[in-house]
């Protein structure tokens, strides 16, 4: 079933959901959501996420757009989408179509006598290749077949995705950071930096990430403890492939998932989150009164160091 | 000045003015007796503080803008576009009219053919567009024209692309090509039956065929009314049948700058023109309307008046009068108003 997110009453839903942006932005929870988001406005290929999820990321893309504020990027991604619609579109019946163009666009269409429209309508949404003048226009309505409609619905809903990318000042900080990084992904060769770390010293993981490969070893590690730990280790500058060795340890390992999500976070420079986020997922139950699970490592490594000394 | 006198008297009597829709979010602009809009950007409240405005400075020209604006007084930026009425222009000038006399010129012919050509587009903007006659504002331009006027809310956002399309649909443009085409060998185009553009060539096409005096005129009209172009007689190929159909006079000949501008300024209504001294009267019956007997307001009073150029006989309100050659002479001070507008003459005081 193809899915409208675009829909009134799909985007009430997310108002139903009560998702805080802040939260939805900084919380690793959701960072399927805006990983998807950000495939979608580059135009890669991106999973299928359920309804609730999908209309989540109409909402991060809008706001990631209103943030880019880039007129190309804009426009090539609604270009894109509309296109996409219009062609699941065309599989809907007749019915549907017209229940969406008058209720969710407001048009005026007939269907005694055929299907027609009215021509402000038609003025409004029509494709470039149809002409008034090569249509059958009576008392103010154009007569289209099925298809002309689907067109003309595929224009209204390009216009109505761009009048909801929000123009406003003020946006989830979590958001801006990652839109940021959209804009510096586009055109630039990056120069990568040189790793820190050549070879993980296990001794001088911190509690928590340790813990959470323990975890990942016995198979029963959560999204966001995942995340945390491919971050930690990103961080501390591991390749891709120190990193994913790591996962691999655990029994439900999945190469493909795996590697093509370290490459996503490297990437998109995904930090590893401070001590206190970690806290709030629950993945922390130690007292080191240290801020950051990287320097932590780092401070493990010097003390260690000493000791042998 | 003596027009402007009569202007200001004229003005002095008039009692209201009829409105624009939403005439707090038109602009306003106003024209001398020698630029036809020298103050622009002014903005009315009421038509109360409008005729206040107008009493008190008897403009040669009133111009208003067809479009609503949020901030009207403001420069082009601010001013916050909120639609545009649909209006049309139909001028003398645009009716390729070829009978002869100067460019500058109306006789009764030019008259008819202007009422012949807006009441088609009349019939248009009722039968194909829709819109009951009620809907449809039409006035006399105060010269050489008919505006007819839209305010209903649903063209209102319609942008310069959609208005153009309009245009080309009045114009009959670019579409003889996609209406009559040729597969196999066989010519296929619009049949009678049709709506819109198609239905009307076709009939007129048939109409005119029934007219003429081609041979087998009756079964090529069958054939074309079942869509079988192909009919006409030897010697018409596609290229050829396409020019019959293209005239038809099936095009109306809109000024399209006036309708596509959704930023024009359009005379008010109801006011009196600059350049000719008439009114600008609304049209209720097109039929029956005559400019030349309804929209001079000025009396008879006998004028002097020296001629600057040779004038043809006119009829105005009724009577003939000239020709006049250039020279001094007397006629009803009305006349006198429509010459000197034209600059046609001086008045000697
Ligand atoms: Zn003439």
């Amino acid at each position: 079933m193809a899915y409208y997110p675009f829909l009134s009453n799909e985007r009430s839903r997310v108002k139903a959901l009560d998702v805080d942006l802040e939260e939805l932005s900084t919380n690793p929870m959701y960072a399927e959501i805006i990983e998807n988001a950000v495939r979608d406005i580059e135009g890669r290929e991106h999973k299928t996420l359920d309804r609730d999820l999908a209309v989540m990321e109409f909402v991060v893309v809008r706001i990631l757009l209103g943030i880019i504020n880039d007129p190309p990027i804009e426009k090539a991604y609604i270009k894109r989408k509309s296109e996409e619609y219009r062609r699941s579109l065309e599989r809907e019946d007749l019915s549907y179509l017209i229940k969406m163009a008058r209720e969710e666009f407001g048009m005026d269409i007939r269907t005694e006598g055929g299907l027609r429209i009215h021509f402000t309508d038609f003025l409004k949404h029509k494709p470039e290749f149809l002409n008034l003048a090569q249509m059958e226009l009576e008392g103010g309505y154009v007569s289209i077949t099925k298809e002309q409609l689907v067109w003309i619905l595929k224009d209204a809903i390009a216009k109505l995705i761009e009048s909801l990318i929000p123009r406003e000042r003020r946006f989830p900080s979590g958001l801006v950071a990652v839109a940021r990084r959209i804009r510096l992904m586009k055109g630039r060769e990056r120069a990568r930096e040189a790793p820190r770390v050549k070879r993980l010293k296990e001794e001088a993981l911190p509690p928590c990430i340790r813990s959470i490969i323990e975890e990942v070893e016995a198979g029963k590690s959560s999204h966001s403890a995942n995340f945390v730990l491919a971050t930690f280790l990103l961080g501390l500058g591991l390749k891709d492939d120190d990193v994913i060795n790591i996962f691999k340890r655990s029994p439900k390992y999945k190469e493909k998932t795996t590697v093509y999500q370290i490459r996503f976070m490297r990437e998109r420079g995904y930090t590893c989150p401070g001590c206190e986020s970690i806290r709030s997922y629950g993945l922390c139950k130690w007292e080191c009164k240290r801020k950051h699970p990287v320097s932590n490592y780092f401070l493990n490594l010097r003390s260690s160091k000493n000791e042998r000394e | 000045m003596w027009l402007k006198k009569l202007f200001e008297g004229y003005y002095r009597g008039v009692r209201e003015i009829p409105e624009p829709e939403a005439i707090h979010q038109r602009e306003f602009g106003f024209g001398s007796f020698s630029k036809k809009i020298n103050i622009r950007h002014r903005a009315f409240k009421s038509s109360r503080e409008l005729l206040d405005y107008i009493k008190e400075e008897a403009p040669a020209h009133i111009n208003y803008s067809t479009a609503r604006y949020e901030f009207p007084a403001g420069s082009m930026e601010e001013k916050g576009w909120l639609g545009t009425d649909l209006v049309f222009d139909i001028d003398v000038g645009d009716l390729h009219l070829n009978h002869k006399h100067s460019e500058d010129w109306l006789c009764e012919i030019c008259f008819e053919e202007l009422k012949k050509e807006t009441q088609k587009l009349l019939d248009f903007l009722m039968n194909d567009f829709g819109f009951s006659r009620k809907e449809l504002l039409v006035n006399f331009s105060g010269s050489r024209g008919y505006h007819v006027r839209i305010e209903d809310k649903r063209v209102l956002e319609l942008d310069e692309r959609a208005r153009r399309e309009i245009c080309s649909y009045l114009g009959a443009e670019a579409s003889i090509k996609d209406m009559i085409t040729e597969r196999d060998g066989m010519i296929f185009g619009p049949k009678p039956s049709q709506g819109g553009l198609k239905g009307r060539i076709a009939r007129k096409v048939i109409e005119e065929i029934r007219k003429s005096k081609i041979e087998d005129r009756e079964r090529i009209a069958m054939e074309i009314e079942k869509g079988n172009w192909g009919a006409f007689p030897r010697g018409y190929g596609i290229g050829r049948i396409r020019e019959v159909a293209e005239n038809t006079g099936v095009r109306i000949p809109v000024d399209s700058k006036v309708t596509t501008d959704t930023t024009h300024m359009i005379r008010l209504p109801e006011t009196l023109h600059g350049g000719s001294s008439l009114l600008a009267r609304v049209v209720g019956n097109l039929d029956q309307f005559d400019p030349m007997r309804e929209c001079f307001v000025f009396d008879g009073e006998e004028t002097s008046v020296r001629f600057l150029r040779e004038i043809p006989n006119i009829v105005a309100m009724g009577e003939e009068f000239g020709p006049f050659t250039a020279d001094k002479t007397e006629i009803p001070r009305f006349l006198a108003a429509y010459m000197a507008a034209h600059g046609w003459c001086v008045v000697e005081e």
